[in-house]
C-alpha cells in the first residue's frame, strides 16, 4: 500500500469524496397520493375481457412459430440458475427466484435494468440525482448498491472501490439485448460470497437466435432524448456464434432534480446532459465463450463555487471495461466451470472551484482494475438408500491490481492513495435429494481477503414440489459485505474506527402454487421472512461510516398471477415489512407496504398488444415524510411482423407529482412529476 | 369520467383468437419438429414405423405427445412408447423423450441408451448438463430448446441448419 502526505478527502466534504459527487440542493415538498386509479383500470379490463374463444392451430407449426408462440397457462419448472449457479427448475431452486423475460421487458416498455427491477416484488428502485439505488424489502442498499450483487452471465459486476452495482445509464448492456433478469433474495454469500446480503440479480443476455443477422432499435422521447441500438449477431453451421452491438443513449436536457425554481431554469438547464456509449463483442463455440465490452457515460451538472457560490456546470463520468472468458463440459463424469476475467472501473468528476487565487478545475478520480477467476465442480452420486446427491464444490479468486483515488487541480501534482489487494472463497454446496420433488440442500462459503477478516456463511434450504408449477420452500441463511476500499479509506483519512463487516441471517417460508378455485393458469405465492442485521455500515452527512446496531427486517408478500388466452397475463403483488434498529428507530425511507401490478393484453389488432403497469408506496419517514404515491405506466407495442417492433408508451400516466429518496445518508430527497413519453421501433433484418 | 375509461378500453380490447398451446402439447409440438428435422445414420425402412419412448412424463404431457402420433416423421408413421425401466431404451427406440425433473435420473436413461442412434430430449432445466440432444427449455410466455450438438453427432445423429439456427444454445 502506498499512502501520501496529504490525503484528499480529510475534510470529509461531500464533494469530492463520493461517487459521483453532487452538492446538497434544496428539495420541494410532494403532493399525498392516492392509490391507484389505473389498478381500477386494469381490473375492468380483467373483468370486462377475460373470455377468449381457444382453437388450436390447424396443423403443426413451423420451429420458429412454435418458439414465438404464447403458452396458454402458468409456466412450470421454468429453468433459473441464480439460486444454485447452474440451471435447474425454478420449483426445485433452494431460494424463490423472479423471473423479467425478454418478452416482459418488451411489452412493458421498460427502458433500462432500473425499470426491470421495478418490477419485482420486494424491490424499491429509488433515484436521488447521484445514483439510482435499489433497497431489497425495505433494507437500504448502501451507498451505491453494494449489499445487492449483480452478474451479468455470471461476471460479477460490483466493482471493486465502492461495490457499485450499476443499473441505470451505466448498466453495461442495452436493455434491448437483455433475454431475462433473475433475483433471488436472501443472503447468497455461501455461493456468492461478499454483496450478495440481500440478495443476488443476474441479468442473462439474449444469443445469436433472438439477435440473428442485423438489427437497429431506435427509441425517442419529446423533450429530446434518443437511445440507440445497432447490433449484428450470427450463428454458423457448426453452432458456433458471435455478435457486436453498440449503443447510445443521450438525454440533453434531464429533469431538474429538487424542484429547483423555475426563474433558474434558463441558467441550469444548459448545464445538465446525460450520454452514454456502450459496446459488447462476444464470440462462443461448443462450451468455451469470450466477450469483451465496456460503458462510456458522461453527465453535466450544475453546481455551485465553493467560495462565490455562483453557478457553474461539472461534469462526472464513468468509464467501465471487461473482458470475460469461460468453459463448460464434463470431464471424468465431472461438470466443470472455469472462468477468468478482468475488469477496469473509472469514476471521475469535474468542477470549477475557486477557493484559490485564480479559478481551477479540480477533479476527483477512482480507478479500479482487477482480475476474477472461478471454477466449480458438480458431479451426482447415490446415497446408500438409493437416494441420490449432487455436490458443487468451488472456487473464487480476485486479485485487486489496482483500487487507486486521485485528487487534483488540473495542471498541478496529483494526490494519490492507491492500494491493491485479494481475496479467496471456497464453497461447497450438497442437494440432496430426498424424493423425487424434494430436496435438502446445504452449503458453505468460506471467504478470506488479504489483511482482512475471514467469513464462514452457511445455508440450509428444505424445498418440497408435490407436481410441477408447485413448491414449498423453507430457507435459512447468513451472508456477509466486508467494507469497500472506499469505505475503508475514508474512515482512516478520517481517523475513526476501523469498519467491521455487514452480516446478516434470514429465515424464510415460501409457497407457490395453483389459486385454488380459479381456471387453470392462475397461480398464487406468499412469503413470510425474518432478517437480522448486525454492523450496517452508514453515514451521515459529511461523517465518517459507522457500524450500526443490531437491526431486524419482518415481512410477508402475497401475489397472484394468471395467464391465459394467447398473451393475457396479469400480476399482482402486496409486500409489507417492518424494518427496526435496536433503538426502535426505523430504517430511513422504507416504506411499510408496496404494491405492484401488470397486466398484458392482446388487442383485437392483429400483433397489437397493450400493456398497463404500475406501483404504489405508503409514506416513507426519514429526515422529513415523504407521502406514498402511485405510479402507472402505459405501453402500446405493434409487431407486423418479425421483423418489426413499433412501440408508443408513457410513465407516470396522469402525470403525478412525487417524492423519492434513496435513504443514503448525504442526499436529499428527488421530486419528480409529468409524464415521461417514449415510442420508437426495432428492425431485425434477415440473418445470412 | 375516471371509470369509463377502464370501460372504453375494455371495448376497445376486445375479444382475440387463442393462438396459443399449453404447456403439454406445446411441448408436444416441439418434440415432433425436432424430430422431422432428424437424420438417423440408418433411415428408417419402408413399412417400419419409428418409434419415440417416453419415460417420466406427466400423464397429460404423455396425452398430447400420443395426440400427435399419427403424424409421420421423415415419411414414418411414429409410434409411442411408455417406458419404466431404463434397459427398455436401448431396444427400439429413435426418439426418447425424458420428463425427470433431475440430471441423476436422466443420466442413468442417457448411460443406458450408451451411444445407440437415439435422439434424446429432456425438459428438465437440468437436461444439458446431464447429456441429452435436446434440451426443451421453459420460459415465462414459452419455449425454447437447446442442442448438445456434440452429443447427438457421437450418436450418429444429424440435426438439419434450423434447428442449430434456432437453438437458444448450442454445445
Amino acid at each position: 500500500m502506498t499512502q501520501p502526505t496529504r490525503s484528499p478527502c480529510s475534510a470529509l466534504r461531500t464533494l469530492p469524496c463520493t461517487l459521483p459527487s453532487m452538492l446538497a440542493r434544496t428539495p420541494t415538498a410532494g403532493q399525498f397520493a392516492r392509490i391507484l386509479w389505473a389498478l381500477e383500470l386494469g381490473t375492468g379490463l380483467l373483468l370486462s375481457g377475460a373470455a377468449v374463444a381457444q382453437t388450436a392451430p390447424p396443423d403443426l407449426p413451423s420451429l420458429e412459430d412454435l418458439l414465438r408462440t404464447e403458452r396458454r397457462g402458468a409456466a412450470v419448472d421454468v429453468a433459473v440458475s441464480t439460486a444454485s449457479r447452474q440451471a435447474q427448475s425454478a420449483d426445485l431452486a433452494p431460494a424463490v427466484t423472479r423471473v423479467v423475460s425478454r418478452q416482459d421487458i418488451a411489452r412493458l416498455g421498460l427502458r433500462d435494468l432500473g425499470d426491470i427491477l421495478r418490477q419485482i416484488p420486494g424491490l424499491e428502485v429509488r433515484e436521488d440525482g447521484e445514483f439510482t439505488r435499489v433497497a431489497v424489502r425495505g433494507v437500504a442498499p448502501g451507498d451505491f448498491n453494494g449489499r445487492v450483487l449483480f452478474l451479468l452471465d455470471g461476471l460479477r459486476l460490483n466493482d471493486n472501490v465502492y461495490d457499485a452495482g450499476p443499473i441505470n445509464r451505466e448498466f453495461f448492456v442495452d436493455v434491448s439485448l437483455i433475454e431475462r433478469v433473475e433475483f433471488a433474495p436472501g443472503p447468497g454469500s455461501a455461493l456468492y460470497g461478499g454483496n450478495a446480503l440481500l440478495g443476488v440479480v443476474n441479468i442473462v443476455t439474449q444469443r445469436a437466435d433472438t439477435l440473428a443477422g442485423p438489427q437497429a432499435r431506435v427509441v425517442f422521447s419529446p423533450k429530446g432524448q434518443v437511445s440507440t441500438r445497432l447490433s449484428y449477431a450470427q450463428r454458423l453451421d457448426s453452432g458456433a456464434e458471435w455478435l457486436a452491438a453498440f449503443s447510445s443513449d443521450e438525454e440533453p436536457h434531464p429533469a431538474l432534480s429538487f424542484g429547483e425554481p423555475e426563474r433558474y431554469y434558463a441558467q441550469l438547464k444548459p448545464l445538465e446532459w446525460d450520454r452514454a456509449r456502450r459496446w459488447l463483442l462476444g464470440g462462443r463455440d461448443g462450451g468455451l465463450s469470450l466477450r469483451v465490452g465496456g460503458v462510456l457515460r458522461d453527465r453535466g451538472l450544475y453546481s455551485f463555487l465553493p467560495k462565490s457560490g455562483d453557478i457553474t456546470g461539472s461534469v462526472d463520468s464513468v468509464r467501465e471495461n471487461f473482458v470475460q472468458s469461460g468453459w463448460d463440459g464434463r470431464l471424468a463424469d465431472w461438470d466443470v466451470h472455469v472462468g477468468l476475467a478482468w475488469q477496469g472501473s473509472r469514476f471521475r468528476s469535474e468542477q470549477a472551484d475557486d477557493t484559490g487565487p485564480a479559478i481551477r478545475t479540480s477533479r476527483f478520480e477512482a480507478l479500479g482494475r482487477w482480475w476474477l477467476g472461478e471454477a466449480r465442480l458438480g458431479q451426482s452420486w447415490g446415497g446408500p438408500t438409493g437416494d441420490t446427491h449432487t455436490t458443487t464444490l468451488g472456487l473464487d479468486w480476485q486479485r485487486d491490481s489496482l483500487q487507486r483515488f486521485r485528487y487534483v487541480y488540473l495542471g498541478e501534482a496529483p494526490d494519490d492513495q492507491a492500494y491493491s489487494s485479494a481475496r479467496l472463497g471456497f464453497y461447497v454446496q450438497d442437494e440432496w435429494r430426498l424424493a423425487e420433488r424434494q430436496r435438502l440442500v446445504l452449503g458453505v462459503r468460506r471467504d478470506g481477503a488479504r489483511g482482512g477478516e475471514s467469513s464462514w456463511n452457511p445455508r440450509a434450504a428444505w424445498v418440497w414440489s408435490p407436481e410441477p408449477g408447485q413448491s414449498l420452500k423453507l430457507m435459512w441463511g447468513t451472508a456477509f459485505r466486508a467494507p469497500n476500499r472506499f469505505e475503508s479509506v475514508l474512515n482512516a483519512n478520517a481517523g475513526a474506527e476501523p469498519l467491521r463487516p455487514e452480516r446478516l441471517r434470514t429465515l424464510e417460508l415460501a409457497w407457490q402454487g395453483p389459486l385454488p378455485a380459479a381456471p387453470a393458469g392462475w397461480t398464487w405465492q406468499a412469503s413470510v421472512f425474518s432478517t437480522r442485521l448486525v454492523n450496517l455500515i452508514e453515514r451521515g452527512a459529511n461523517k465518517p461510516y459507522a457500524n450500526s446496531a443490531l437491526a431486524q427486517s419482518r415481512g410477508g408478500e402475497l401475489g397472484v398471477n394468471g395467464q391465459w388466452g394467447a398473451g393475457w397475463q396479469l400480476q399482482l403483488s402486496v409486500m409489507g415489512q417492518r424494518n427496526r434498529a435496536d433503538d426502535g428507530g426505523r430504517q430511513a425511507y422504507s416504506p411499510a407496504r408496496t404494491l405492484k401490478w401488470s397486466l398484458q393484453m392482446p388487442l383485437a389488432v392483429e400483433n397489437l398488444r397493450l400493456s398497463l403497469s404500475g406501483w404504489a408506496t405508503s409514506a416513507r419517514f426519514g429526515d422529513e415524510r415523504l407521502p406514498g404515491y402511485a405510479q402507472t405506466r402505459a405501453h402500446l407495442l405493434w409487431q407486423p411482423s418479425r421483423a418489426w417492433d413499433v412501440f408508443i408508451g408513457a410513465d407516470n400516466v396522469g402525470a403525478r407529482a412525487y417524492s423519492e429518496s434513496s435513504g443514503a445518508g448525504y442526499t436529499l430527497p428527488l421530486r419528480r412529476e409529468g409524464t415521461r413519453w417514449q415510442a420508437g421501433f426495432t428492425w431485425r433484418g434477415e440473418g445470412p | 369520467m375516471k371509470m369509463m375509461a377502464p370501460l372504453l378500453l375494455a371495448a376497445a380490447a376486445a375479444l382475440s383468437e387463442a393462438q396459443g398451446l399449453d404447456e403439454d402439447r406445446l411441448r408436444a409440438a416441439f418434440v415432433l419438429r425436432l424430430a422431422q428435422y432428424t437424420q438417423w445414420p440408418t433411415p428408417v425402412a419402408e413399412g417400419q414405423t419409428l418409434s419415440l419412448c417416453a419415460a417420466g412424463l406427466q400423464p397429460a404431457g404423455l396425452e398430447a405427445v400420443r395426440a400427435l402420433s399419427s403424424r409421420p416423421v421423415g415419411g414414418a408413421p411414429l409410434r409411442v412408447r411408455t417406458l419404466t425401466d431404463p434397459r427398455d431404451a436401448a431396444r427400439d427406440c429413435q426418439v426418447l423423450l425424458l420428463g425427470h425433473p433431475d440430471a441423476a435420473t436422466l443420466r442413468q436413461w442417457i448411460g443406458a441408451v450408451g451411444d445407440a442412434p437415439v435422439l434424446v430430449v429432456a425438459t428438465s432445466p437440468e437436461a444439458m448438463r446431464a447429456g441429452v440432444c435436446i434440451a426443451l427449455i421453459s420460459e415465462p410466455q414459452g419455449m425454447a430448446f437447446a442442442v448438445n450438438h456434440g452429443e447427438s453427432k457421437k450418436r450418429g445423429l444429424s440435426l438439419a441448419a434450423p434447428v442449430l439456427k434456432l437453438a437458444r444454445e448450442v454445445r
